[in-house]
């Protein structure tokens, strides 16, 4: 049971990484499809005598949620407003992969200290969930195009899920706020997709000559 | 002594606790006469405005001001204090933009938010200081804790920042006078009145609750109000717009207050009563008659901008005879100022020259040296005053108007006028205030008692400890003279009628200085009434001239521009500020998007905050 949970955040941080390294938005969406089922898996095995109903109830409605419903929906947006599938990002491939690397063992360094209320399942899991959440936020930090923006979101979401998942026990409640984060993002998706955002988010910077002097109000 | 309101209150660390000692009573007698009078007035100030602006918005404002002013002073909380006094900021924000479609009205109102929120901020972390300290964050716990040597002088330091750009202290005034002239003129008495007085109280509060300070401090105190004092007479003889030169005059009152709070600070700690009580006293009873007097002179300046639509004193003049009753009013608040006898002004600056006096012989040598210096300080603010007030009252109310000069005069009827014309609502609060002036000027014992309760609540002892009538014998001596004076020349007055009989003496043109053809443009106007003196302080003052040499025996037509700048606006606030632009210009040319570059800024901060918690 420890060795299944164990696999599951190994794999959860690989494919934060392929995602932080992948630079075509169809591979991303998959990639993270993959990720959250894998994430959905693990209420299954949180409790190694019996399997509760609370387990079932989440592990299903993460993996309808997460690994279906989200993708689905991103999927949908591409076709719906045609976007171009390469991107540029601002780091290529190796340097991705090296500041990933880094992040990981950052996140692994700092989880040596970290203590947390209530028994952990796996020692593996608060580290990995903080690589997730670290390699996420490097993905939106290196693209610029407001689909891929989300996706690192939603690999954030995922950290955020896992470290939840660490806490099962001791803080009632959590795990569910996180599902209505889900949601959330459903909405930011449509609100994408509603308001035209095919491109990037509009870069909110003035030009030097309409600077304002000195306490002038524009 | 103290009277107290608990309550309960849903907010971390806060209660609703209040209290009503000596020290808040005499700001609260000002916040009520202020409030009162200053309300009254806005109503028929604003009735100019009835069916074109919002009014209501205001009158809320100033509904939350006027409640907030009472919450501060009573606040027996951190909290509570800093949530009124937050909510005060923006209260007040809100009553400076009423004229918000005009730039330069939101320009000031922004400067004041900015430079409020600045403050609040020393504020934060001075309370947080003291609850640490403390325990606790009611004002009378922290009373009872005794404070170490350096805690206590980074509290006070503290203090001074926070409290010190609402009260106006010398380098962090900027705000007060873009402020004043911006707003309308009741919101500016009662800013000038009250609001800035709260960074005083601040400062008192602060004094209240650390019982023992270094010796330092009360020099620290004393300086800054000489050189407050000072400088804001100073810059307020360069003005040329009533209402900003009254918001510098507000900053040297602030730095008599300070003089004042520093006399007791420094008799408090080399353990002088009377000698506090005297400073504290002289310092509290200046905020009363400030708030007085300074409210009449803006209520005075509003009316004549009301009648005329300008403040600019080179584009008035002869507006006693226009505005007769208004003018009147305005002397009064202007002798008060000036601190001359008969007139509340003087008893609170006698009080204070009568404590450095005490200083001057009680005090070790350099305290000695510091109140000398403050006794000179505070000799040359009162002539400067005097001198400033003499230019505005003789150009705005004596010779003639300056119909000659494209003003908003220009037009006969505004010229020759409806006698006065104000508004009731208007007269009557500053005949009120009028009449307080001169009360205190006469009958000092009321006020100045007050006062003196205040000043020894400040400094831990009994009234009845402190021999106070030493200075009520010879204040009342010199009242008494000056009555007998001023007998005397009223006795010359009617002499003279007596011996003139019928005959009535020919009436001349003012300044016509033997032309025949007197145009109003001969008058002195208020840059060359305080040429003088500005030239002399030339030094000092950021004073530049252009143009306005003429030669030969015929001239040629010719201009002359001047005007004097803040030299802590211009040398400090504005290179500062060209500096922070050239910084975040430079840091801004980055080949990374915007947006990325803030998440990057995030990711470094939180990697930085984990590894700083955790490790």
């Amino acid at each position: 049971m420890m060795s299944l949970i164990d696999v599951c955040c190994i794999l959860a941080v690989f494919l934060a990484l392929t995602v932080l390294a992948t630079h075509r938005i169809v591979g991303m969406i998959k990639l993270f499809a993959l990720q959250s089922f894998f994430l959905s898996l693990v209420p299954l095995f949180l409790h190694a005598e019996a399997l509760s109903g609370r387990d079932l109830m989440l592990s299903l409605v993460t993996m309808v949620l997460k690994a279906a419903l989200v993708p689905a929906i991103l999927f949908w947006t591409i076709r719906h407003i045609s976007m171009r599938s390469e991107i540029k990002p601002i780091l290529g491939f190796g340097a991705s992969i090296l500041c990933g690397a880094a992040l990981i063992a950052v996140a692994f360094w700092i989880s040596l200290s970290l203590r947390l209320p209530g028994k952990l399942t796996s020692s593996l899991v608060l580290p990995c969930s903080l690589a997730t959440m670290l390699l996420g936020f490097m993905t939106m930090v290196t693209r610029t195009r407001a689909m891929t923006q989300v996706l690192g979101y939603m690999v954030i979401e995922n950290g955020i899920f896992l470290f939840a998942l660490s806490l099962f026990d001791a803080m009632p409640l959590l795990i569910e706020m996180g599902i209505l984060l889900d949601i959330f993002v459903a909405v930011f998706i449509m609100a994408i997709v509603l308001n035209h955002i095919n491109e990037e988010f509009e870069r909110t910077r003035g030009s030097a000559v309409s600077r304002p002097k000195w306490g002038e109000s524009q | 002594m103290e009277t107290f309101f608990r309550g309960p209150w849903q907010v971390p660390f806060g209660e609703l606790s209040l209290k009503v000692d000596p020290l808040s009573l005499v700001f609260l007698v000002a916040i009520t006469i202020l409030v009162l009078c200053a309300g009254a007035y806005g109503i028929g100030y604003m009735r100019p405005y009835r069916g074109k602006k919002p009014l209501g918005i205001h009158a809320f404002f100033y509904g939350v001001l006027a409640l907030d002013l009472v919450l501060i002073v009573t606040a027996n909380n951190a909290i509570l204090f800093l949530g009124a006094w937050e909510l005060m900021t923006l209260s007040t924000f809100f009553c400076i933009i009423f004229d918000d479609e005009k730039s330069s009205v939101r320009k000031a109102g922004f400067i004041y938010l900015i430079a409020s929120h600045c403050a609040t901020f020393f504020l934060f972390l001075m309370f947080f200081l003291m609850a640490r300290a403390a325990g606790s964050m009611d004002f009378d716990i922290m009373a009872r804790t005794g404070f170490s040597p350096v805690l206590a002088g980074i509290v006070f330091l503290l203090a001074l920042a926070g409290f010190g750009v609402k009260a106006g202290f010398l380098p962090v005034h900027i705000w007060l006078p873009y402020a004043h002239p911006a707003s309308p003129s009741h919101i500016s008495a009662l800013m000038s009145g009250i609001t800035i007085k709260m960074g005083i109280y601040g400062i008192c509060r602060v004094l209240w609750i650390m019982k023992v300070l270094p010796n330092w401090c009360g020099y620290v105190l004393l300086m800054i109000g000489v050189s407050s004092g000072i400088m804001g007479v100073l810059y307020a003889l360069g003005q040329h717009e009533l209402k900003k030169l009254l918001a510098y005059h507000s900053i040297e009152n602030i730095g008599i207050i300070a003089l004042g709070l520093g006399v007791g600070l420094l008799g408090r700690s080399h353990q002088v009563p009377f000698l506090a009580v005297l400073g504290f006293g002289g310092g509290l009873l200046h905020v009363l008659n400030h708030s007085l007097f300074k409210s009449l002179l803006f209520f005075g300046a509003g009316s004549v901008i009301q009648k005329t639509h300008t403040g600019e004193m080179d584009r008035l003049g002869g507006l006693a005879r226009t505005l007769p009753v208004t003018s009147i009013l305005f002397l009064v608040g202007a002798l008060s100022i000036c601190g001359l006898p008969l007139f509340n002004g003087f008893i609170s600056e006698f009080i204070i020259y009568f404590g450095l006096f005490q200083g001057l012989l009680g005090l070790p040598v350099q305290g000695g040296i510091f109140c000398s210096l403050g006794i000179l300080a505070l000799a040359l603010m009162g002539a400067l005053a005097l001198a400033c007030f003499c230019k505005v009252y003789g150009t705005v109310f004596l010779g003639k108007p300056r119909v000659d000069i494209n003003g908003p005069l220009k037009d006969p009827a505004a010229r020759q006028g409806i006698r006065e014309g104000t508004s009731r609502w208007m007269l009557v609060p500053m005949m009120i205030l009028a009449g307080l002036c001169v009360w205190i000027g006469l009958v000092p014992r009321t006020a100045a008692g007050l006062a003196f309760r205040g000043g020894a609540y400040l400094t831990h002892v009994d009234l009845a400890a402190v021999p106070l009538g030493q200075v009520f014998t010879p204040l009342t001596m010199v009242v008494r003279i000056v009555l007998l004076f001023l007998a005397l020349v009223l006795g010359l007055i009617v002499v003279r009628r007596f011996l003139l009989g019928g005959t009535s003496m020919p009436v001349r043109e003012t300044w016509s200085c033997g032309f025949s053809q007197v145009s109003s443009r001969f008058q002195y106007t208020s840059a060359s009434f305080a040429r003088s003196i500005v030239d002399l302080m030339k030094n000092v003052l950021f004073f530049r001239r252009y143009g306005g040499q003429v030669a030969g025996v015929f001239p040629e037509k010719t201009s002359l521009v001047s005007s004097v700048h803040d030299v802590s606006e211009e040398m400090v606030y504005r290179p500062g500020l060209a500096l922070l632009n050239y910084i975040s210009e430079k840091l801004g040319h980055s080949r990374i998007r915007y947006t990325q570059l803030y998440l990057v800024y995030i990711l470094l901060f939180l990697i930085f905050l984990l590894v700083w918690k955790l490790k």
